[in-house]
């Protein structure tokens, strides 16, 4: 469900940047960025005509979903997971390719489609209290990075995800940490929303196809200070979202959980955030079964409430931290709370985003009985509505 | 004011203001020595400076970069090899760049470079000065340099063209590049695009110039080796500076050769110096006797006579750095072209005049005149007191040391031989130098001898009596007697004439080859190039569809399509070209040194040898028969080398192989030109006209005849030897100097003569003859010794400087007619220099000088 990061705040980015570039010593990158990052927000003007809409009907085929939309404008695969190490150490991750394209006046055709991609990597040392985070920002045109269509392949400046029969291949590196992990799905695709969308606004097309494998088993290697730890146990969560439309401007955030419960079933939530404090009716989530089966729940079917707030040392931006979710036709109710405050991203090299997300442990009953579970929580919206109050 | 500066004041200065004529030829010929060396050192050094900064500039804070040995390009795939790196810190940037034409309104060349714009910002120096925000990635996008903007009133929003390749292209003004960053690269002749834009204009997808890399300082070294090892050997990874060390190889003989020639033009100013000097010192024989008499010690006396030379050497270096500053724009452009069409392609703008490059040149002029001074003025103070105060005491000296002197004189011959067969010195014929500089010295040496033994015959001549009358044998044993000064006086002209002479004859040599071999080798009929390599985009490409769409024209025999690419041989920068040779064999436009024909080498060689320019075989130090290997895109390759070549269209250095094989080796399908063999029957003008409508619309080409090319050719021949033609009529100038000089000097000191033979009796019209007779005498045989000299330093100009630093052979040529010119002119000048002293000596008052006697 991150779908409108790279629309919505790409808008508030502009005026980040423009400020930046302003005050700073202005190179020809950050300034060629600042070209690129209002083509972003300009685009929306345009942009339909060419790029197809998510519509409901779209019929999912795997492997080949797996790959690149080339069709939709906007594509990720976000991974998040928790692990645990041969030396009892708990960490948490993020993994996320973004492909956005671009598209010109028509009558300058180029060859090829051509694509920014961007990628996020995080890991949260929950055991040492540390979180530490990296960004990679690429084009098409360049051996480096690219998202093959006919099967899932995305590479960005080393860091990459690749099937492999049934299962994934992750692998990313930063200052002397990285992970090599093998994700093997325990459960189908689920698909979320209604016929194949995922609405995020109220207009035609404000949608996105939004599937996720919300239990894949991990194993491999994870990098910390340059020592490699083998992990002993580890679940992780996929999202593949793609589309090609923008948020209205009047929504002006989301909040995101993925919850992963020891009883083998699995939630997805979220909220999307109005600029008059409302929530968005096209706010859902989905339960998915033991089974694998799949229930979707519309913006009443639950409710979820904040406990504290944090305040970022980083962005000045005053964050919810700590919430309790209720599903009350499921009998559902949830304690989610952070690993670890400090999880916010500050990309200004990629996506020139400021956004919350971290790993969470979660407690509370299903149908009166004591879960555990683990969670990933993505706010965004926080820090620049803060700052900018656009 | 002490007694020692007052005593310089008026033994110095005074003397100087009243010798003002000497003294301005000699200030002025120190002043062109050090005007001439600082122009050539500053153009030289803008030149590789420019390319520097530029090299700075584009590649950011990049300390290592990838890039390729084979060719132009190398493929982007590397990229994908590299980024392991990035978990070592290591950022990366690719870069594609080319000399493509700009268009519109003027038409001239500029750089095209397309970057990553979504690269690190710390690859790029510099800013956007706009705040428009405008789409980059849109495939006409385009960033212009402040200088393009500013000609052209480019603003955002503005159209433009570039002619790449044998194409038109439009492109928008996206935003303008500030003067600081890459918008001032290449004197702000840039465009920039976004990478793949810039591939994509240039034909070249998938392909970069560089791929640049930010590593931490520590490990430079380190991923350096690294990737040496694991990268194939078509690619070199290098620090950026090493590209400037690159084209500081690539120019280095041409550079050094200037460098050579302009330090030449000091050399005769210092010669110029001790001449002023030794007359100075020699006319004041008396005056020093009595200083000395007087009690003044000899070290008192020497700084009298250095500071002479330092005010001399002070002024005349001070005037030569404000001339040379004033010439340096001049030189640069005549570099420039020269540069730009054989080495590498960079707008360069005007000199930027490092204070640095000022301060040296004028102290290398200050030390070179105070040196010149020392020897005459050591000379001058050995003599006692009362020797000196006797006349032409300087005169018996000169006598019985002449004989001394043609013997170091003889050794200075011996060495100049011996280093004249040396081999280069790291690719530069040092020992060639200092051969040529020997036989100067070595003739100089041997002049007072030389002087003694014509004078003496010359005053005994009966037949110059009957030509010249008394008046000639008076001039001619005036000279005899008076043979130390007459010795200087036909050296330093010896030098300047010899100078003025061996370029002649090297210049002239070397244009007579080259017209001689442009015959003998465009055989074909049309030659044809795109229209922006003729508009200064050297590498610019035709499509090989060009070609077939010419070769099926009815009146067309065949056709050559020739490619051509710099690569890195041996570390040293080459040229590795594609011809057709089955065109070649069959009509033969190859000469090779070995004599055979084409058919005979074209049999022996087969289709997998290659041919080596004469350049390269000297160079390189190959030979026919060697296996070379050459970097490729498909790895290192071995060629036998099958024949060599004469070749004169660049010093770099080709190696020739089939078109078929260069195709496989370098994967690249375009041609640099085609040549065009036409049907005995067919007609020129009829087919460049066929030529035209079958390409029309599909590529823009150059077409020219065999004639126009020619002409072409010796063009940039002319453009060539342009810094070597101002050097010539600098010699000549410099020559001419030395002659009033000398001859200045020489009539004032026979003042007193003229006053006896007045008191006997002579008319002013005889006096005026003799005079004129010593001037005659005096160019006459400083023309026959400089041509001797002149025709020993052409030598060692065309078949050792030359063939060192360029590997050509030279056909020697002697330009009769300019020498006979010069000649002529050298003994007017003489004459003109001798009639003032003639009109001097004439008027002198008998009794006056008689009494003084």
């Amino acid at each position: 469900m991150k779908y409108m990061e790279l629309e919505v705040i790409r808008t508030k980015a502009l005026f980040v940047w423009r400020h930046e570039v302003r005050i700073s010593s202005s190179s020809v990158a950050s300034c060629m960025l600042a070209f690129l990052v209002s083509l972003f927000a300009i685009s929306p003007a345009v942009s339909a005509k060419e790029y197809k809409q998510a519509l409901p009907g779209y019929q999912y085929q795997f492997p080949r979903d797996h790959g690149s939309h080339e069709d939709f404008k906007t594509e990720w695969w976000y991974y998040t997971g928790h692990l645990q190490t041969e030396s009892n150490k708990k960490f948490g991750y993020e993994l996320t390719f973004f492909r956005h394209g671009i598209e010109h006046d028509s009558s300058l055709k180029t060859k090829d489609d051509r694509n920014v991609y961007l990628a996020h990597f995080a890991l949260t040392d929950e055991t040492g209290g540390k979180f530490k985070y990296f960004e990679k920002l690429s084009r098409s045109g360049l051996p480096v990075a690219y998202a093959r269509s006919d099967i899932l392949s995305v590479q960005n400046q080393g860091w990459s995800v690749e099937q492999l029969g049934d299962r994934f291949v992750l692998r990313a590196d930063g200052d002397k940490s990285g992970i090599r992990l093998l994700l093997s799905p325990a459960k189908k695709p689920v698909i979320h929303g209604k016929d194949g969308v995922s609405q995020k606004a109220s207009c035609k097309g404000c949608a996105s196809h939004y599937y996720s494998l919300t239990r894949l088993k991990t194993e491999g290697l994870v990098y910390v200070d340059g020592k490699p730890e083998r992990i002993t146990s580890g679940w992780s969560w996929m999202d593949h979202e793609f589309g090609s439309n923008q948020l209205t401007a009047e929504q002006i955030g989301w909040d995101w959980f993925s919850v992963q419960l020891e009883n083998n079933t699995e939630l997805m939530l979220y909220v999307m955030r109005r600029r008059d404090g409302s929530l968005d009716k096209n706010s859902s989530g989905t339960i998915v079964g033991a089974d694998g089966t799949a229930i979707h729940l519309a913006k009443d079917d639950f409710k979820i409430s904040s406990t504290s707030k944090w305040t970022s040392p980083n962005s000045n931006g005053v964050y919810p931290m700590g919430w309790t979710v209720e599903v009350p036709k499921h009998r559902i109710k949830l304690n989610v709370n952070p690993v670890l405050k400090d999880q916010e991203l500050l990309t200004k090299r990629s996506t020139g985003v400021t956004y919350w997300e971290g790993a969470a442990d979660v407690s509370g009953t299903v149908e009166g009985k004591a879960v555990k579970g683990e969670s990933y929580v993505e706010m965004t919206g926080y820090a620049e509505a803060f700052k900018k109050k656009i | 004011m002490n007694l020692s500066t007052k005593l310089f004041f008026s033994f110095i200065v005074r003397d100087l203001f009243k010798n003002w004529v000497r003294t301005a030829i000699t200030v002025g010929g120190i002043a062109l020595g050090v005007s001439v060396f600082l122009a050539i050192t500053l153009a030289n050094e803008t030149a590789l400076s420019k390319f520097k900064e530029t090299v700075d500039v584009i590649s950011g804070k990049a300390n290592l970069e990838v890039r390729s040995q084979s060719g132009r390009y190398i493929s982007a795939s590397y990229m994908r090899d590299l980024d392991w790196l990035q978990q070592l810190g290591v950022r990366m940037a690719p870069m594609i760049q080319e000399t493509v034409v700009f268009g519109t309104e003027g038409q001239e060349p500029v750089q095209l470079v397309g970057v990553d714009v979504l690269a690190d910002p710390d690859f790029f120096a510099g800013g956007v000065g706009t705040n428009e925000s405008y789409d980059m990635f849109a495939p006409d996008s385009a960033l212009v340099g402040w200088r393009l903007a500013e000609k052209y009133k480019l603003k955002v929003g503005s159209t433009f063209d570039l002619y790449v390749n044998d194409r038109a292209r439009q492109f928008k003004v996206a935003g303008l590049l500030e003067k600081g960053g890459l918008g001032g690269a290449f004197s702000g002749n840039v465009v920039a695009t976004d990478i793949e834009n810039a591939q994509a204009a240039l034909d070249s997808e998938g392909k970069v110039s560089e791929i640049e890399l930010i590593v931490p300082e520590a490990l430079v070294e380190q991923v350096k080796l690294d990737l040496e090892s694991s990268l194939p050997p078509s690619v070199v990874v290098d620090r950026p500076e090493a590209r400037g060390n690159n084209v500081e190889k690539m120019t280095r003989s041409f550079q050094y050769n200037l460098t050579a020639l302009a330090f030449i033009a000091l050399i005769v100013g210092m010669f110029l110096i001790y001449n002023t000097i030794t007359i100075s010192v020699i006319r004041r024989r008396g005056e020093i006797g009595t200083l000395r008499a007087l009690g003044l010690r000899r070290g008192q006396v020497s700084v009298l006579f250095l500071c002479e030379a330092a005010a001399f050497g002070i002024v005349g270096s001070a005037l030569g750095v404000l001339a040379g500053l004033g010439f340096s724009d001049g030189a640069l452009t005549a570099i420039a072209g020269t540069m730009e069409h054989f080495y590498f392609q960079h707008p360069f703008g005007s000199t930027s005049a490092d204070p640095w490059t000022l301060i040296r040149a004028f102290i290398i002029g200050f030390v070179i005149t105070v040196l010149a001074a020392i020897p005459p003025v050591w000379e001058s103070t050995t003599v006692q007191p009362a020797e000196a105060v006797r006349r032409s005491s300087y005169e018996s000296k000169v006598l019985g040391s002449a004989l001394k002197l043609s013997l170091i004189g003889t050794g200075l011959f011996l060495v100049a031989a011996l280093s004249a067969q040396a081999p280069p010195i790291a690719g530069f014929p040092f020992m060639g130098y200092v051969s040529a500089l020997c036989t100067i010295l070595g003739t100089a040496f041997c002049t007072p001898i030389i002087v003694r033994a014509a004078f003496s015959k010359l005053g005994s001549s009966s037949l110059l009596k009957k030509v010249a009358g008394t008046e000639g044998l008076l001039a001619a044993r005036a000279l005899y007697g008076a043979s130390g000064r007459t010795s200087l006086a036909v050296a330093s002209l010896m030098i300047g004439i010899s100078m003025m002479i061996s370029l002649a004859i090297m210049i002239s040599s070397f244009r007579s080859t080259v017209v001689a071999w442009v015959d003998q080798t465009l055989k074909a009929d049309i030659w044809i190039q795109s229209a922006s390599r003729e508009r200064g985009s050297r590498q610019s490409r035709l499509d090989q569809s060009v070609m077939n769409d010419i070769k099926v024209l009815p009146s067309v025999a065949a056709v050559d399509g020739f490619v051509e690419q710099r690569m890195q041989y041996k570390g040293e920068p080459s040229i590795v070209a594609g011809g057709d040779f089955d065109v070649l064999r069959r009509f033969g436009s190859l000469r090779v040194t070995s004599g055979e024909t084409p058919e005979q080498v074209f049999a022996r060689i087969g289709d997998d040898g290659c041919f080596v320019s004469e350049a390269f075989a000297i160079r390189k130090n190959v030979n026919t028969g060697d296996v070379i290997e050459l970097p490729t895109d498909r790895g290192i390759v071995s060629l036998k080398i099958g024949a060599i070549y004469y070749d004169y269209s660049s010093d770099l250095g080709h190696v020739v192989i089939d078109r078929a094989l260069y195709e496989k080796f370098f994967d690249d399908h375009s041609l640099t030109s085609i040549a065009v063999y036409l049907k005995p029957e067919a007609d020129l003008e009829a087919t460049r006209t066929q030529i035209s409508d079958a390409v029309a619309g599909k590529s823009l080409i150059s077409m020219r005849s065999t004639r126009e090319l020619r002409k072409e050719a010796m063009r940039v021949f002319d453009r060539t030897f342009a810094v070597t033609y101002a050097l010539h009529t600098i010699a000549v100038s410099v020559a001419l100097l030395s002659v009033m000089n000398a001859l200045l000097a020489l009539s004032f000191e026979s003042r007193r003569d003229f006053g006896i033979l007045r008191y006997l009796g002579a008319q002013r019209a005889q006096i005026e003859k003799i005079v004129l007779g010593q001037s005659f005498f005096l160019g006459c045989l400083g023309n026959i010794t400089g041509l001797g000299v002149g025709a020993i330093l052409s030598l060692l100009l065309v078949n050792v400087i030359n063939r060192q630093s360029f590997g050509w052979t030279v056909q020697l040529a002697v330009p009769w007619d300019f020498i006979l010119q010069s000649g002529l002119l050298v003994i007017v000048a003489a004459l003109a220099a001798g009639y003032i002293p003639a009109r001097q000596a004439a008027k002198t008052l008998a009794p006056a000088v008689v009494r003084d006697e």
